[in-house]
C-alpha cells in the first residue's frame, strides 16, 4: 500500500490550513466547486452539562467530507473526535451549527428520521464490534437491512457475498464468541457495508486488535468502503491507523488543528 | 493490608437497580418458599387434630385429601422458588465480574477470589432472604381470607414454627453459595478481565427420553402405590408422601424436557423468522433456554392444576356441604397456587430481562446508533418471551378445551371456564408486563452517550 505516515510529513511540509473557526464566519460557506461534499459541517459547537459545569467538546468545526473519501480523526482524549462523529453521523444534535447529509440539513430531521438515515444511509464499525452475541455471523449482517425493510432472502444473498468478500466463506454459522477479534470486526465492516451506505463512521475499529490483525482489518476497511463508493471517518489516537486514510485532520480542544492529506509515492508531495 | 481488608473497597455497594436485582430475586423466592411451606403446616397443624372417626358429611373430613394437594402444590412451587434463587445468585455474581478482576489485579489468588465472590453472594442472599420474610409476614394476614371449606385459617397457623425462618434463611443462603460456585466454574476471572465460558448451548435429546421414562415410571407407580401403601400402618400417609415425591420428580423431568422443547423451538424459529424482532428474540432464546423456560414453568403447571381443579369442581358439584366444601377449597387451592406460580414467574422474568438489558448496554446503544429503533429494540424482547408464552397458551388452551367438552355436552359451566380462562390471560399477561418493567431501562441505556 503506497502509504506515508503522517508523522513521516517533512517538518516543512506545508499543512492545509486550519478552517475558520464560527464567529468568524457567521453564515454557511458557499459549497466548493466540483462534486458536491457527501456530509458538510458548518460551525459546530457542543457543550456537555450546563452552566458552570459546561465542558465544551466542539469548538466551531467546518468540514467538508468527499464522495469515497476517507478521512482519520486524530486527538488526544478528550479533544472532541468521538463528539464529532456523532454529530456527523446525526446521534446527538449539535449545540449549534449545521451538518447537511446529500444536502439535507440533519438538524431539521426529528430523531426518527434521524435512526431512519443512520439506518438506510450510514454504516457503523464500533471498536468491538458490538454484534449481537446470540445471532451468527450472517444473521448479524441481515439484521440491519431487514430492519431497513429487506426481506430476509435478499439480505441473506447479499450478506453471503460480503462475508466471503472480506474472507470469511465458510463461518457465516459461527457466533461472535467462536470468531477471532479480527474475523469478528470483519463480520461488523460487512454489517455497516451491506447496507450500501453512503459513509461508513468508525470509532477505534482496530482499538481492541493486536497490530498485525488490527492493520489487516484497516485494508478491509478502507479498501471495501471505498469499493462500495462509501466515504469513511474513523476516529483514531493512533498515527499508523491514521494513515491508511486519505485525509487525517488532527483536533485539540474542540477544534481543527491541523490537516494532512496523504502523500503518495505516485503524487510525490504532500497536497 | 490483606485482601480481605481490601474487598470491602473494591466491593462496595454502587446501588442502582444493578445491585437490586439480586437482592429482589432473593427476596421473592424467600417469600414465596415461606409463604408456601407456612401453608403446608396450616394445612398438616390441622390434619393432625381432626379427631378419629370423623363424620364425612363434616368438612373436616376432607384435610387428608387436602394436605395431600397442599404437598402436590409445594413440591410444584418450590423448585420453581429455589430455581429463582439460583438464578439470583448467578446474577449476582455476574454484577460483581469488573470488581473481581479489580482484585485480582491487585494480588489476589483464584482461590480468594472465589471465596470473596461467594460470601458477596451469600451477603446479598442474606438481605434479600431477611426481606422476603419480611414480606412473607406483610401478606400473610390477606391470605386469612382464603375459603379452603373449613374455619379461616389464623395468622398463626399460616406462617413458620420460629426454628422455621432462621433455617430458611440459611438453607436460601446455602442454595446461593452453591449457585455461585457452580457459576464460577464457567468463568475465569483474570487480571484483565472475566472470560465467560462462551460454548454454544446445545440440549440433548437424552432431556426427552428421561422424561419420557418418568411419566411410564410415573404412570406405573400412580398404580402400584396406593395398593403397596394399603399394607402400611398409616396408608394415607404413605401415598400423601409417595405421591408428592413422585409429583416433584415428574415437575422435575418436565423442567427437564421444557428448556429442549423451547430450544428445538426457537432455533427452528430463528431459521425462518422473517422479521428482525422475531429472529433476535428467537436467537436469544435459543442461547438460554432455561431462562426461557424458568419464565413460563410455573405458570404452565399453574394452568394445568387450575384447568384441572375447575374440571373436578364442575364434575364434583354436589349439595353434600363436605363435599361442596372440598370443591371450593380445590378451587381456592387452583388458583392460589396459578396465582403464586405467576408472580414467581413475572419476578423471574422482570429480574432476568433486566439483567440481560445491563449486561448487553453497548449492543443495545450500537443497535440504536446503527438505526435500530428502540420500538425494534423491545419488539425483540417481546419476542422473545412470546414463544415460551405460546407454549403455555397452548397447553392452557389444550386444558380449557378439556373445559369446553361438558359444556358441549350441555352442562351449564361458562362461569367457571370464563373464570379460567381470564386466570390464563392474566397469568399470561403479568409474565408479559414483567419484560416491560424494563423497557424505560432499554430506552435510556440505547440513547446513552457511549
Amino acid at each position: 500500500m503506497n502509504t506515508t505516515h503522517p508523522s513521516a510529513v517533512p517538518q516543512s511540509a506545508p499543512a492545509l490550513p486550519v478552517p475558520p473557526v464560527a464567529g468568524l464566519a457567521p453564515q454557511p460557506q458557499p459549497l466548493p466547486a466540483g462534486p458536491p461534499p457527501v456530509l458538510q459541517a458548518r460551525r459546530l459547537r457542543h457543550t456537555y452539562g450546563k452552566s458552570a459545569s459546561a465542558t465544551p467538546a466542539l469548538n466551531g468545526i467546518d468540514l467538508d467530507i468527499q464522495v469515497a473519501e476517507s478521512l482519520a480523526v486524530m486527538g488526544p482524549s478528550g479533544c472532541g473526535k468521538t463528539t464529532l462523529l456523532h454529530v456527523l453521523a446525526g446521534i446527538i444534535a449539535p449545540t449549534d451549527g449545521t451538518v447537511h447529509h446529500g444536502g439535507q440539513p440533519l438538524q431539521d430531521l426529528s430523531d426518527a428520521a434521524r435512526t431512519r438515515l443512520r439506518r438506510s444511509a450510514f454504516g457503523f464499525v464500533f471498536q468491538d464490534g458490538q454484534l449481537l452475541p446470540e445471532l451468527t455471523a450472517l444473521e448479524n449482517v441481515i439484521l440491519p437491512r431487514m430492519l431497513a425493510g429487506s426481506s430476509r432472502r435478499t439480505a441473506t444473498a447479499d450478506a453471503r457475498g460480503w462475508l466471503d468478500r472480506l474472507g470469511l466463506a465458510g463461518l457465516h454459522d459461527r457466533r461472535p464468541g467462536q470468531l477471532s477479534g479480527g474475523q469478528a470486526q470483519r463480520v461488523a465492516i460487512a454489517r455497516a457495508l451491506a447496507g450500501r451506505p453512503t459513509v461508513v463512521f468508525a470509532d477505534e475499529p482496530t482499538g481492541a486488535l493486536d497490530q498485525a490483525t488490527g492493520h489487516a482489518v484497516l485494508e478491509v476497511l478502507t479498501e471495501a468502503s471505498r469499493e462500495a463508493g462509501a466515504s469513511l471517518v474513523m476516529v483514531t489516537h493512533d498515527p499508523a491507523v491514521a494513515a491508511v486514510c486519505e485525509r487525517t485532520i488532527a483536533m485539540r480542544d474542540g477544534r481543527i488543528e491541523q490537516q494532512f492529506r496523504r502523500r503518495s509515492a505516485a503524487e510525490g508531495q504532500v497536497r | 493490608m490483606t485482601l480481605l481488608n481490601v474487598a470491602p473497597l473494591v466491593l462496595r455497594r454502587r446501588g442502582g437497580i444493578a445491585g437490586i436485582l439480586p437482592i429482589i430475586g432473593f427476596a421473592a423466592s424467600t417469600a414465596i418458599l415461606a409463604t408456601v411451606l407456612g401453608g403446608l403446616t396450616a394445612f398438616l397443624g390441622r390434619a393432625a387434630v381432626v379427631p378419629e372417626g370423623v363424620d364425612f358429611s363434616d368438612p373436616r373430613a376432607n384435610l387428608p385429601f387436602l394436605l395431600t394437594c397442599a404437598a402436590v402444590a409445594t413440591a410444584l412451587l418450590v423448585p420453581s422458588a429455589m430455581g429463582l434463587g439460583s438464578a439470583a445468585a448467578k446474577l449476582s455474581l455476574s454484577r460483581r465480574e469488573r470488581d473481581l478482576a479489580s482484585m485480582r489485579l491487585v494480588g489476589g489468588t483464584s482461590a480468594q477470589i472465589g471465596t470473596i465472590a461467594v460470601l458477596d453472594v451469600v451477603l446479598q442472599a442474606l438481605i434479600g432472604s431477611l426481606a422476603g420474610i419480611g414480606l412473607h409476614l406483610a401478606v400473610t394476614p390477606a391470605l386469612t381470607g382464603l375459603d379452603f371449606g373449613l374455619a379461616p385459617f389464623t395468622i398463626g397457623e399460616l406462617m413458620l414454627p420460629v426454628w422455621g425462618y432462621p433455617v430458611l434463611v440459611l438453607a436460601v443462603a446455602l442454595l446461593s453459595a452453591f449457585s455461585a460456585a457452580l457459576g464460577l466454574l464457567g468463568v475465569v476471572i483474570s487480571p484483565l478481565g472475566v472470560a465467560r465460558d462462551s460454548r454454544i448451548v446445545r440440549m440433548s435429546v437424552i432431556r426427552l427420553a428421561v422424561w419420557v421414562l418418568l411419566v411410564i415410571g410415573f404412570g406405573a407407580a400412580f398404580q402400584i402405590v396406593p395398593r403397596l401403601a394399603g399394607t402400611a400402618d398409616d396408608p394415607l400417609l404413605v401415598t400423601t408422601v409417595v405421591l408428592a415425591v413422585f409429583m416433584a420428580v415428574l415437575v422435575g423431568s418436565v423442567n427437564l424436557v421444557g428448556p429442549f422443547v423451547v430450544w428445538l423451538a426457537a432455533r427452528i424459529l430463528a431459521a425462518v423468522a422473517p422479521r428482525p424482532a422475531l429472529l433476535v428474540g428467537a436467537r436469544r432464546l435459543a442461547a438460554d433456554p432455561r431462562a426461557g423456560w424458568r419464565s413460563v414453568s410455573g405458570v404452565t403447571f399453574g394452568l394445568v392444576i387450575a384447568g384441572f381443579l375447575t374440571l373436578l369442581t364442575i364434575f364434583g358439584r354436589s349439595t353434600d356441604p363436605a363435599e361442596a366444601a372440598l370443591m371450593t377449597a380445590l378451587n381456592t387451592g387452583g388458583y392460589l397456587t396459578l396465582g403464586i406460580a405467576a408472580v414467581l414467574a413475572a419476578v423471574s422474568t422482570g429480574v432476568t430481562q433486566t439483567a440481560r438489558v445491563l449486561d448487553q448496554a453497548g449492543v443495545y446503544r450500537s443497535q440504536h446508533v446503527s438505526g435500530a429503533p428502540i420500538s425494534a429494540l423491545q419488539r425483540a424482547r417481546m419476542a422473545e418471551i412470546g414463544l415460551p408464552l405460546a407454549i403455555a397458551a397452548i397447553i392452557a388452551g389444550v386444558s380449557a378445551a378439556g373445559l369446553i367438552m361438558p359444556v358441549l355436552g350441555g352442562a351449564a359451566i361458562l362461569g367457571p371456564l370464563v373464570q379460567y380462562l381470564l386466570s390464563a390471560l392474566v397469568a399470561l399477561g403479568l409474565v408479559a408486563v414483567s419484560v416491560l418493567v424494563s423497557a424505560p431501562l432499554v430506552s435510556r441505556v440505547a440513547r446513552s452517550e457511549a
